[in-house]
């Protein structure tokens, strides 16, 4: 039906031949045909998963990220791996084997299992990875919505961007990681102390776009309460902004954790990382390669699909991809 | 115009100010204070003298500015000043004395374990050495800056001659520096010595040394030059003339003095390879460059031909780049540099003078800012497509090659242009982890290594000259910015 009126519409644009009476055809008038709403059903969430859906290199990525996942949470609760365990460290022959079918990615030094060793580095990587990116979207967006719709917020608020936005992330992050000593929750806190404030820049721009659109314009006329404004007209319609962000953040939380680890600043000492692993085999890159280039390439896999799944997640939940 | 560059030069050395505080009270408050002997072979060396050992480590935390410290010498010394019957024996007279000189200056008595003889030590409240800091930061040299007993008859003038030894110059006398401006043969030609930055005294890694020339300095090994003195003997030497200092009377050595003709013996060597911040520099530089020289192109060949393979290529490879860490990034590209160009992996292996050394760390910082650059760049590129301005020149029949690089190219390289500075934020964090890596010594690797070894000084000099690097090199973008577009006025952006 749609299609047809297209068609109409089309022709009569066409500069044609004037009409003639036999031309038309008289239509009676058709009560069925008019009780029908003839609008395509529409469900956000549904054509967001469809589009989703739609690209097979997701798929794969989806499937690739679930299992890695999976793995860096399951496998370590049976490995029993702890880096303390030093028990194989003078039987020669468990030490420095390489890849086989007993262990997939080889012994290390103390005749352990890399395999279990890089899914428990996994795990405390992808932990705070997603702790810290959690934390930094709910107080960004948060943050960064009031701070879009006030401007005694934001007058505060901009020059503490100033001050804080001049400096490099990685250097903050360091000197603060310092500070706080070595741990896990430190490390989180010493992560996601200032970096908000960046993703709470980014929201309030978009939220300042939104703000003095009409529709919400009109929504103020008729006397909507700030709050009501922010979460029901505006963060709706930044879902896919937000879904960006995340994406980003998550691989670069993993990146610098991994770095921090390496320099030996982030974690205590009894706790497995990825970046622990790959600084303390990264002498071993030509003597026993399999001990360096495993982890990088488990580290690099885990960001890659996280980072690929986030950026089309983005893409299928901006409504304009679902025409 | 100028009201809003000049508000702007304001705001930004506030920024500076307020970042450097903020570490430095966080740094001095929380990192605890025992923690700078941990790396320390000196009080491992001193435990079986407990007595030497205090006096140590109270010499220490005096010199990174933690407490006053008088040792019992010095102590008496002060004491004497209001009670003078006091020596240094252990008694009760004295032991009044002292402590009610103690009293009168807020410093508290101690006394050694094993000598039992007296020292006084005082906190410094963190406001004082914030003070002390900012106070000794900038140090102008002047005429008046040298005040030496032994010395009553030093001469006090400025004035430019042509000297006998490093020709025309600013020659000084009664400063702490003899040639306050010369010339010579290395970048940037003319050099000055009438201001400094004193950052501190580093500790424990390099004990004893101004944090600004652990950072400033040369390094490597000397280098020997051939210079004719003012007395006319020839001499081949690796003493840095141009950089003579004030050596008071009491230490100067008779044949030095003779050869130079005044008190200002005291040199620094020559030394072969760049400053930390030489070396960062260089290679950043050089990064910047390479990463504009392949980005820019990259970009231009994926908006135009968008949607294509071409297009779809480079975002994948964009998209890896951007998602793998920059740990595997940087080694995985090492590896690749290494086996393919045959440069070597690691920095001090051929030393900076040999020029195989730079292109690995070169190349790998370029890289990591690659993937930004070009994604931000294919966007810009490919909403300029769609503007009026190119359907009027496509309308013209220009063609595309045309369009592309006289009107996209412009326009869309005016957000690019603003974000050259962004980029040098981008290598400083990514000079950490290159120059790591690279085992190259610059300012990104002195500052985990500082971290290692509890080295403060050195990490509060290092976060103060890379927040005065990215503040100013924000700044200088903006203005770039409106130097490329001119309808860009910054001080109309009232909303920003």
């Amino acid at each position: 039906m749609a299609k047809k009126n297209a068609t109409v519409a089309a022709e009569a644009v066409k500069p044609r031949a004037v009409a003639k009476d036999e031309d038309f055809v008289l239509v009676s008038l058709d009560k069925k045909a008019t009780e029908i709403i003839d609008t395509p059903k529409y469900s956000y969430w549904k054509s967001v998963w469809k589009t989703f859906f739609a690209n097979p290199v997701t798929i794969f990525m989806l499937v690739l990220m679930v299992v890695i996942l999976l793995m860096s949470y399951i496998q370590p609760l049976f490995s029993g791996y702890s880096l303390m365990d030093v028990r194989g460290v003078n039987n020669l022959n468990a030490r420095y084997n390489w890849p086989s079918a007993q262990y997939w990615f080889g012994t290390d030094a103390d005749g352990k299992s890399l395999f279990d060793a890089v899914w428990a580095g996994a795990k405390t990587s992808v932990s705070i990875g997603v702790i810290a990116s959690l934390i930094v979207t709910t107080v960004g967006v948060i943050v960064g919505a009031f701070w879009g719709v006030s401007k005694k917020i934001d007058r505060i608020m901009l020059e503490i961007y100033n001050v804080i936005s001049n400096v490099p992330m990685t250097l903050i992050v360091i000197v603060l990681s310092y500070t706080f000593g070595n741990g896990f929750w430190n490390l989180i806190f010493a992560m996601t102390v200032t970096s908000w404030l960046g993703t709470a820049y980014f929201i309030r721009v978009q939220v300042m776009i939104m703000r003095d659109r009409e529709y919400n314009i009109a929504s103020r006329t008729l006397g909507t309460p700030t709050r009501r404004m922010i979460f029901r007209n505006i963060l709706p319609y930044l879902t896919s902004v937000i879904v960006t962000q995340v994406s980003q953040l998550l691989p670069s939380f993993i990146s610098i954790e991994v770095f921090l680890s390496f320099l030996g600043v982030g974690l205590s000492a009894d706790v497995p990382s990825l970046g622990r692993l790959i600084s303390q085999y990264s002498p071993y890159m030509t003597s026993y390669p399999y001990l360096f280039w495993l982890p990088v390439l488990v580290l690099a896999l885990i960001t890659v699909s996280l980072y690929i799944v986030g950026q089309n997640l983005a893409d299928a939940s901006d409504p304009r991809t679902h025409m | 115009m100028k009201k809003y560059i000049w508000g702007r030069i304001l705001r930004s050395l506030l920024s500076i100010f307020l970042v450097t505080t903020l570490t430095y009270i966080v740094i001095y408050s929380m990192v605890p204070r025992r923690d700078v002997f941990k790396s320390d072979p000196m009080v491992s060396k001193l435990k079986s003298d407990p007595d030497k050992l205090s006096d140590y480590e109270n010499n220490a935390f005096a010199k990174m500015n933690y407490i006053e410290y008088h040792d019992t010498k010095s102590l008496i010394a002060q004491v004497k000043k209001d009670s003078p019957k006091v020596t240094a024996a252990v008694n009760s007279t004295n032991e009044k004395a002292i402590k009610d000189w103690a009293q009168k200056n807020g410093f508290t008595i101690k006394q050694f374990k094993k000598s039992k003889a007296y020292y006084a030590t005082r906190e410094l409240p963190l406001y004082e050495r914030l003070g002390r800091f900012y106070g000794n930061l900038i140090q102008w040299d002047n005429p008046w800056a040298i005040h030496d007993k032994s010395n009553p008859n030093l001469k006090r003038y400025l004035k430019f001659t042509n000297d006998k030894l490093v020709g025309f110059a600013l020659v000084g006398s009664g400063t702490k520096y003899r040639y306050q401006i010369y010339f010579n043969s290395s970048f940037p030609y003319i050099h000055q010595n009438f201001l400094k930055f004193n950052l501190g005294t580093s500790y424990p890694t390099y004990a004893g040394l101004p944090v600004s020339s652990v950072i400033g300095g040369r390094q490597g090994r000397a280098e020997i030059t051939q210079y004719t003195y003012p007395d006319g003997s020839k001499r081949n030497t690796a003493d840095n003339v141009y950089l003579r200092a004030y050596q008071p009377k009491n230490r100067q050595d008779k044949t030095e003095y003779e050869r130079y003709g005044d008190d200002y013996t005291s040199t620094a060597q020559v030394l072969s390879d760049p400053s930390m911040i030489g070396t960062s520099f260089k290679a950043g530089i050089f990064a910047l460059i390479i990463t504009y020289v392949i980005s820019i192109p990259m970009a231009i060949l994926m908006a135009q031909f968008k949607g294509r393979w071409v297009d779809k290529l480079g975002t994948g490879i964009v998209t890896i780049l951007i998602a793998v860490p920059s740990l595997a990034f940087i080694y995985a590209f090492r590896y690749l540099f290494t086996t393919w160009l045959g440069v070597p992996d690691s920095f001090p292996t051929l030393g900076a003078e040999v020029f195989s050394s730079w292109v690995g760390p070169t190349l790998v910082l370029a890289g990591l800012s690659v993937s930004g650059l070009v994604i931000w760049f294919r966007r810009y590129m490919i909403d300029q497509q769609s503007s009026d301005y190119v359907k009027f020149a496509k309308a013209k029949g220009l063609n595309d090659g045309e369009i592309y690089r006289k009107h996209i190219f412009k326009n869309a390289s005016i957000p690019i242009v603003q974000g050259i500075p962004g980029s040098i934020i981008g290598l400083i964090s990514g000079a950490t982890m290159t120059e790591t890596i690279f085992a190259m010594p610059g300012m990104g690797k002195m500052l985990p290594d500082a971290i290692i070894t509890h080295n403060n000084p050195i990490v509060i000099g290092l976060v103060f000259i890379f927040t005065t690097i990215s503040v100013f090199s924000i700044l200088l973008g903006d203005l770039l910015m409106t130097a490329v577009d001119p309808r860009i006025k910054l001080s109309a952006s009232g909303d920003d």
